[in-house]
């Protein structure tokens, strides 16, 4: 009871996050969309090479949509500080330790919402990945976006865990996580760069066939995922600390 | 749950660099309102925290409706309403949604006797916190804090900065609230006309020390302003007052034991005194002080 009513007002909070991530995720598909119809029917058919240009586009516009999903991400897990900053700010942090609610129930509550919106964030790009792909035609796939994005939540979490110990106010915490996102504006095209050929011109259907069922390929997929959890459950346990010592 | 004191202290110690709260010990019965005066700094605002285990004591005992602090923290803590100076409730937030989150943060949650509150309070349950004014945002938090039916109400400096009607309002609740004699508020304040009005009890702690606890009329008339002209002032034992104030006209003297001062100097006009002057005069004692 008291986890799904903390858990709600997390959620309640984050409506307007949620929104504006929404709006501009929409706004990145209305901008794909455009692209296409630029490639398909614009100006761009008068270039020298507009293969190439439709190229460019479409690849361009088929990591939009994972986009979205690695806004959730940033968003997502950049809450947990910022929250724990806000709500000591508020006195929300101080009320709730008079209060009879122990400090892992009131930080897992925060980590529960913000796994609700990985999951929702997830399951919208799901939806809107393939929707996208028959809109458009198109018969690529970037998972290396999908694989970049993942790395940079493990490159996030690691990185964020210090700010726990250390960063006294929440401008410092804010500074220091935003050297992450521009580290992501470096990694993740470098990272899409390396893998690009691997996944070029591929039939999605092959590519999915061909990649899940490869051993290695989820082997790695669930190393991935492991040390994201393990990650995930060492910055709840020094967040309850930091609850309870630093008070 | 049988017991007497709502809150005991005894030899309450923690230090930090440049402070110390220093073996502080009091008590506040039940069915009273224990005054907890003292300057910005003195300690108020870490005893609480030390009550409430928001952050860890170096000695001394706290219980809290007859049980150990820590040990029994979350059993206690079911029995404590805690307002704090600034309301820690997001002010993004309304009082609807408020009320579904507090019912999963209290276990004894009254949705029932908060909308009545709300409603006595003429706090609008359904306009953002952020457009509360901050008496309302003051009377929220009452309102919060006597919906669960605590039975211990600790206030950090809840009155100050309010406009003397609303603090007359939430005076008056406060006092509705102990007409349960299994109640009892520990008011920390440096508004001590307040507390002159409502409290049984009060505490006065200086730079981390307790000078003075018990009964609240029994302070009063047991401390006097004593009058004399400055020559006089030379004649007075050191050890027979606390502090002197000089005025253009001679000397006020705070004495802490009015009758025998009236004993040992019979001609000196010896005036009733007020919390705030026992706090200012203690505040600079063992000094003289110009008014």
């Amino acid at each position: 009871m008291t986890l799904k009513k903390l858990i709600y007002r997390e959620l309640y909070l984050s409506k307007k996050n949620i929104l504006i991530c929404l709006g501009i995720g929409i706004m990145c598909f209305l901008f794909a969309v455009l692209l296409l119809l630029s490639c398909r029917f614009g100006n761009f058919a008068k270039y020298n090479e507009p293969d190439k240009i439709r190229e460019i586009m479409n690849s361009v516009s088929a990591y939009l949509p994972i986009m979205l999903y690695s806004i959730f991400m940033v968003e997502g897990v950049d809450a947990i500080p910022n929250q724990i900053f806000t709500d000591r700010l508020c006195g929300w942090h101080k009320f709730i330790r008079s209060s009879e609610v122990k400090a892992k129930d009131y930080v897992g509550a925060k980590y529960a919402a913000i796994l609700i919106l990985f999951a929702g964030a997830t399951l919208l790009m799901f939806i809107v990945c393939p929707v996208f792909f028959l809109l458009s035609g198109t018969k690529e796939i970037n998972l290396t976006g999908l694989i970049a994005v993942l790395d940079f939540v493990l490159f996030f979490t690691d990185f964020n865990l210090p700010l726990f110990m250390w960063a006294k106010t929440r401008e410092k915490a804010m500074f220091w996580s935003t050297v992450p996102i521009w580290a992501f504006a470096f990694i993740a095209p470098t990272a899409a760069m390396l893998n690009a050929e691997k996944f070029n011109d591929a039939d999605i259907i092959e590519v999915l066939i061909e990649k899940y069922s490869n051993g290695n390929f989820m082997l790695a997929g669930c190393i991935l995922f492991g040390i994201l959890a393990v990650l995930l459950y060492v910055s709840y346990r020094l967040s309850v600390h930091f609850v309870e010592v630093e008070g | 749950m049988e017991y007497e004191n709502a809150i005991e202290i005894k030899n309450l110690t923690k230090r930090y660099d440049g402070f110390t709260l220093d073996d502080i010990s009091f008590n506040v019965p039940k069915g009273s309102i224990m005054g907890f005066i003292g300057q910005n700094g003195a300690g108020k605002t870490t005893t609480i925290n030390c009550l409430l285990n928001l952050i860890k004591r170096d000695g001394g005992e706290v219980r809290l409706c007859g049980m150990d602090m820590p040990e029994k923290e979350i059993e206690i803590k079911k029995y404590i309403s805690a307002v704090f100076d600034e309301m820690p409730f997001n002010e993004e937030l309304n009082a609807v949604i408020l009320d579904k989150i507090l019912a999963g943060v209290f276990s004894q949650w009254d949705h029932k006797v908060f909308t009545e509150y709300l409603d006595r309070l003429q706090l609008p349950s359904k306009k953002k916190f952020k457009d509360f004014s901050k008496g309302m945002k003051m009377k929220l938090q009452i309102a919060a804090a006597l919906s669960h039916h605590a039975r211990i109400l600790i206030m950090d400096e809840a009155t100050t900065g309010l406009d003397p009607v609303v603090r007359n309002e939430i005076l008056d609740i406060f006092l509705e609230y102990l007409q349960d004699e299994e109640n009892a508020i520990l008011m920390s304040s440096h508004i001590t006309s307040d507390l002159e009005k409502v409290a049984d009890r009060v505490s006065f702690i200086d730079k981390g020390k307790l000078l003075l606890t018990g009964v609240k009329d029994e302070i009063l008339d047991a401390h006097g302003i004593m009058r004399v002209g400055k020559k006089e002032l030379a004649d007075i034992d050191r050890e027979d007052y606390i502090s002197a104030r000089v005025t253009d006209f001679g000397a006020d003297l705070m004495v802490a034991d009015r009758a025998k001062a009236a004993r040992k100097y019979p001609a000196a006009l010896i005036d009733k005194t007020t919390l705030e002057e026992i706090m200012l005069f203690y505040v600079n004692r063992n000094k003289t002080f110009d008014a």
